[in-house]
């Protein structure tokens, strides 16, 4: 019972916590796009070639679809640091991604401005062979300039206690 | 399979082009600078170990990256993502070289729209399986 409460209030004070994160605005640079595309030896040069770039039918670079769990990193650090950083200092010593789900609804583009929006979807305890641990579910939204949603990713945590 | 292959000629149960990448040191430094990296799991071995881990965890948003490489390796422009559900199984660790395979699972077509379901996975040296991942794709050609 006092776990279930010590777990319900951990589940209030997160979604409080990520309720209050703002939404951060994006504009990635083809100098990015460019630099990810040699760490991860993509060749194809519309992702760093303008003009091969439009003479593919693009009017921007586009963004790599790999790209796109690096374009949203800026909000889990967020989450981490200043969002529900501060509360879980206490409990948690590891934090481990272990799962996303992720949908593309459309094309990005260098260039262009995005903002990257977190929710919180649900945390649940569970005990497995390395202890305790709890799984947290945060969606991370990129939108246009539109408020139209671009892509989501359903990142999940496995959140070790201390 | 050359990266000219249309829908139509893709079997199911065929194999994807495997991809191979280094996780070197001086690649995992550049993708946490990119990325301005601050979970020490990724960067500080002492970190690591202390959590129980051999050596420095590449981030799993890195080595996912490589997923959708390997399909756009594969088939160019042809299509595109529309989804990717991965999950993590053992870590790669700093100076993993890891390998990328795939199969298509499933051709469908829905309203017009041609898509494949691919299963896609990636491996260590000893062939041990790091992560796995189904991948829903849209051919941007209709019938």
């Amino acid at each position: 019972m006092a776990r279930d409460l010590e777990l319900d209030d951990l589940r209030a004070k997160m979604d409080q916590a990520i309720s209050r994160m703002a939404s951060k605005e994006i504009v990635v640079r083809p100098e990015t796009i460019k630099d990810f595309c040699g760490i991860v030896q993509e060749t194809n040069p519309v992702y760093f070639d303008l003009q091969e770039a439009k003479n593919a039918g693009f009017q921007k670079i586009p963004i790599p679809e790999s790209y796109l769990l690096t374009l949203i990193t800026p909000l889990s650090h967020e989450l981490f640091t200043t969002g529900i950083g501060p509360l879980l200092g206490p409990v948690i010593r590891g934090i481990i991604h272990t799962s996303s789900v992720i949908e593309f609804l459309g094309p990005l583009h260098c260039d262009t401005p995005y903002r990257l929006e977190l929710e919180f979807a649900g945390l649940v305890r569970k005990t497995g062979k390395m202890g305790e641990y709890f799984v947290g579910t945060f969606p991370h939204k990129v939108l246009d300039a539109r408020d139209k949603l671009m892509a989501v990713d359903r990142h999940v945590f496995f959140l070790r206690t201390a | 399979m050359s990266s000219a292959s249309a829908f139509d000629e893709i079997r199911e149960q065929v194999e994807i082009p495997s991809l191979e990448i280094d996780f070197a040191a001086a690649r995992n430094k550049d993708y946490c600078e990119l990325v301005n990296e601050i979970n020490p799991l990724h960067f500080d071995q002492e970190y690591a170990r202390a959590l129980g881990y051999k050596d420095i965890v590449v981030a799993g948003i890195f080595t996912a990256s490589l997923f959708p490489k390997l399909i756009t390796d594969w088939l160019g422009g042809q299509a595109v993502i529309e989804k990717m559900e991965v999950k993590f199984g053992s870590p790669a660790y700093l100076n993993d070289t890891v390998t990328y395979r795939g199969r298509v699972e499933k051709k469908v077509i829905e309203e017009g729209a041609k898509k494949l379901e691919c299963d896609v996975w990636s491996e260590n040296a000893a062939a041990e399986r790091l992560a796995s991942a189904t991948i829903l794709l849209r051919f941007q050609e209709r019938v």
